[in-house]
């Protein structure tokens, strides 16, 4: 079993306001290697954005991570002074926010953007070197170099994502968190960005945590998957034994809600709506809407997580 | 062209110029467009295609809400731009719609009651009070909504979810004959699209309301509808039984939008690796020229495919938009 | 229909609005109680001139021997006044108009707008020159009226624009499906959304009238017989208070209207803050 690239164990999340905090993230552990494509998955309000946020401390306030431990390459992040925590960022980690490119600096060409990219990150280095590295990182990235000197506006959705993807390997990190990075692309293009993402774990040899709510976008690239509910991750695992065999019951809603574009299947949703993160039910949080609920055990202790055929789960049904 | 059809839709055509600052550009949104929703039985029609197809302009002019550049919405047979108001007022009462923000469909300074109050005050829907809150009751709890939990709410304090059910919940109150749906479930949460998307199946069957229905998401689309029509930058590319577009797509364009959707099934993935500079192009370019729309990026391009415009022909129990097949 | 008894509370729930409308509500207090507790009005000689405070007279008296504290007390219900009437032409008027030509469009849009483009363009200050020195004696009521014309069009373009864009929203597509007619649009879905909006602006117009009219009048552009908090200051420029150091008579007027903007900027802060997250649309 391999060194872990990432290790984070216990990390709790809250914002805090003045009545009771936002239980964002609570008791979060997990374990990425190098060359591997992680996907976290969950719906509105699971707080996996605030998970991404967490992991290089850019929690916005009342955002305040309250316990755990984030360690990276053998470096504890958490208790990182900021000097070397903002070297760690785009160099080691690079973070690739949800709609990242309606971020861009409209009034800057691309070409500018991804130099100050590198300048801030790598200080000094020379002028002929750094183009070529941008024309390079361009290519990479499918795109034409002449658009160094384009704007923004100039560009389509997908281009301005690869823009952006480009600036997330500019320093060649170990990893790269990359938040809803097809939302609000057409298909088509969707396709070309997640399958230049998987390209970059093989051909970079990084590791790319993805996060978002589109199951089947996880399916085509990752190798492992955690699934989250309401701040925590029930289920966790190998993506093919995730999909194929769903152990918790939120789990195996989400994969029966999803429609298929070639299967007959009957779809079924899950009744209610998700819990209020400042005063989650006691117990499991998705045992007010589990059709599995078991009276007396579900709602009262959270189900501590423990392994069950080959996967991580957080559910009383097993043992 | 039969007379008992319920919408029909001819030509329709909508151009809007751009006043930039030296020249004006005009852009095609709707193109042309001819399809018809049948009084026999109640339908789903799928609208789909991409942004930038045209889809949700042909649902705002069939709802009345802009005027065709030139082409034919008719309803019964009338033409609703030559409607007087009776027949305007029945239109409006008979086409309904859901659309796709939760959070902007409904007036932030109103409570949500209002929704459902007001068109059974304007439709004269109940004859008394009582009457009136009886229906409302009745149309939350077809949609699995408790009412206490949703009356005298205003609707920032109720989730995205109930929302969008409360918008449904009108559907069913209202009883129209057409509901036009604007990609209903692409801002609402995974595990909670099935509910909807079993209520607009239940609202055919049950109350036999026919739907258009209008997404960029092909799964949810045969998931429920009968028949669809894709577009692409403002023209019909493929229409037909959803069924066979969808597992056998004959247009190029239609074939490169089945095949990037992206399979919820890890031991299915994608094979090819797809070129990203022909993307590049569609983007960049807005060749309104003779030729067809989708020819820069057409892997199957020919010399005809630049000269002219390909009319839908019939193939294979559909019809297609190619010379591949003329 | 609008949710005026939960606002309200949230208004007072910002500690900005509060404080000004502390303020506001003790000066104008202040004044009522004090000046009918003063036999005489403000413009009566009652004594002495360039007494300093003392006893009889709170702020002395100026230079024509009249009650300072009693002139101040009078000012500020005026220049209240004014500002009220002020904003109320400018508010409502301007928003009327910005709803119409933002809701009805074509041609009534094209010919408001107009209108409303020139008004802006006018320059406030040379245009009142011009208008008092046409007209001989200039009133108090007429100065009102003058800074209401000069005001109401900022206004309507910006409830023009709001219109506009709410137009396209999709709860307008709504209630037109729910058979809402034009009018009932507009006055039951649009307007609603814009009172906060209006109120916020009230109040900014209130400051913006007293300003004005307090800079017109030292100007010397001011009703000569109404002793405003101005016209104070212009009588201290003119009779050169500051050099012969009668503070009592030139810094109470600045300091009152100092508490008068304070208090308003204050409210209109409050208020804004709260507009302005609605505006951008809530979750």
């Amino acid at each position: 079993m391999a060194e872990a690239l990432l290790d984070v164990n216990g990390l709790t999340t809250y914002y805090l306001a003045r009545d009771a905090p936002v239980k964002a993230v609570e008791d979060v552990s997990l374990k990425i290697s190098s060359n591997e494509i992680f996907g976290i998955v969950g719906e509105s309000g699971c707080g996996k954005s605030t998970l991404a946020a967490s992991l290089l401390r850019l929690l916005k306030p009342p955002g305040e991570i309250i316990s755990g431990r984030i360690i990276f390459d053998g470096v504890d992040i958490l208790e990182l002074p900021l000097k070397d925590l903002r070297e760690l960022r785009w160099s080691s980690i690079s973070y690739i926010p949800q709609g990242a490119m309606n971020s861009l600096d409209p009034v800057m060409k691309i070409g500018d953007q991804i130099e100050e990219v590198i300048k801030v990150h790598k200080g000094k280095v020379p002028k002929s070197d750094v183009k070529k590295r941008i024309e390079e990182l361009l290519r990479s990235v499918g795109l034409d170099p002449v658009v160094v000197n384009s704007h923004p506006h100039e560009l389509s959705g997908g281009m301005k994502q690869r823009a952006i993807i480009a600036m997330a390997i500019a320093l060649s990190p170990k990893l790269i968190l990359a938040d809803e990075p097809t939302t609000a692309l057409d298909v088509v293009v969707q396709r070309g960005i997640l399958q230049l993402l998987f390209h970059i774990k093989e051909q970079l040899n990084t590791s790319i945590i993805q996060i978002t709510h589109d199951m089947a976008a996880q399916a085509e690239i990752c190798d492992n998957l955690a699934v989250m509910y309401a701040g925590k991750i029930v289920e966790m695992g190998d993506i093919r034994k995730l999909y194929n065999d769903p152990l918790h019951p939120y789990s195996q809603a989400l994969i029966s809600s999803i429609p298929s574009l070639t299967e007959e299947k009957k779809l079924k949703g899950l009744s209610g709506f998700p819990p209020s993160l400042k005063y989650p039910p006691p117990g499991c949080r998705f045992h007010p809407r589990c059709p599995q609920f078991v009276p007396g055990i579900c709602d009262k202790k959270a189900p501590p997580t423990i392994d069950a055929k080959g996967r991580k789960v957080a559910c009383y049904l097993y043992k | 062209m039969k007379t008992n059809d319920l919408l029909e839709i001819k030509s329709l055509t909508k151009t809007f110029a751009s006043r930039g600052l030296m020249k004006r550009k005009e852009i095609v949104a709707v193109d042309g467009v001819s399809f018809s929703l049948s009084a026999e039985k109640p339908i789903i029609l799928t609208l789909a295609g991409e942004s930038g197809s045209g889809k949700t302009t042909t649902a705002r002019l069939i709802l009345g809400f802009i005027k065709p550049t030139s082409g034919k919405i008719m309803y019964n047979g009338k033409d609703i731009w030559e409607m007087d108001p009776t027949e305007w007022k029945e239109y409006r009462r008979e086409i309904q719609a859901i659309f796709q923000d939760p959070y902007a469909a409904f007036n932030p300074v109103h409570k949500i009651d209002r929704a459902l109050s007001l068109p059974i005050r304007k439709f004269n829907l109940a004859n008394s009070k009582a009457e009136e809150k009886e229906l409302i009751f009745k149309a939350l709890k077809d949609t699995d909504l408790k009412a206490d939990e949703i009356l005298g709410k205003y609707p920032h304090e109720l989730s995205g979810g109930q929302r969008q059910r409360v918008m449904v919940s009108r559907a069913f109150l209202l009883k129209p004959k057409v509901v036009i749906a604007d990609e209903p479930v692409s801002m609402i949460d995974t595990s909670l699209r099935a509910n909807i998307l079993n209520l607009m199946l239940e609202l055919k069957e049950k109350l036999g309301i026919s739907f258009l229905y209008i997404t960029h998401d092909l799964s949810t689309a045969r998931y429920i509808s009968d028949e669809i029509l894709i577009m692409y930058l403002g023209s019909i590319m493929e229409m037909g039984p959803i069924n066979e577009v969808v597992i056998n797509p004959l247009h190029p364009y239609v074939q490169l939008l089945i095949h990037s959707i992206p399979k919820p099934d890890p031991d299915e993935r994608w094979e090819k690796r797809i070129d990203l500079s022909t993307i590049e192009l569609d983007s960049l370019s807005t060749t309104y020229g003779k030729g067809c729309k989708f020819y820069p990026r057409c892997p199957s391009r020919m010399e005809k495919c630049k000269m002219k415009i390909p009319e839908l022909v019939e193939e294979s129990n559909r019809r297609v938009a190619c010379f591949l097949y003329d | 229909m609008v949710h005026a008894g939960r606002g309200i509370r949230e208004i007072f729930r910002s500690r900005e609005f509060t404080a000004g409308f502390i303020i506001f509500v003790f000066l104008v207090m202040f004044s009522v109680i004090g000046s009918a507790l003063i036999g005489y009005p403000p413009m009566a000689t009652v004594g002495p001139p360039n007494l300093s405070p003392n006893n009889k007279y709170l702020f002395g008296t100026d230079s024509f021997g009249r009650d300072v504290f009693s002139q101040i007390l009078h000012g500020i219900q005026l220049s209240l006044m004014v500002a009220i009437l002020v904003s109320a032409i400018d508010t409502f008027f301007g928003s009327s108009v910005g709803f119409v030509a933002g809701y009805y469009g074509g041609l009534v849009d094209t010919a408001l707008s107009v209108i409303v483009d020139v008004m802006l363009v006018i320059p406030l200050l040379p245009a009142i020159v011009l208008i008092t020195v046409s007209v001989r004696k200039v009133e108090l009521f007429l100065m009102a009226m003058i800074l209401g014309l000069f005001g109401w069009a900022a206004p309507a373009r910006q409830v023009r624009s709001q219109t506009l864009s709410l137009k396209e929203r999709e709860f307008i597509s709504m209630a037109k499906l729910s058979g809402a007619t034009r009018s009932e649009i507009l006055f039951i879905e649009i307007v609603p959304h814009m009172l906060q909006w209006m109120s916020a602006h009230y109040l900014y117009d209130m400051l913006w009238a007293v300003l004005t009219e307090a800079s017109v009048e030292v100007l010397g552009l001011g009703p000569q017989t109404t002793m405003t908090l101005g016209m104070m200051l212009y009588w201290v420029i003119r009779k050169a208070a500051i050099f012969r150091n009668l503070w009592w008579w030139w810094t109470t007027p600045i300091i009152t209207m100092i508490c008068l903007f304070v208090s308003l900027y204050l409210m209109h802060r409050g208020l804004d803050r709260i507009v302005n997250p609605r505006l951008r649309g809530r979750r």
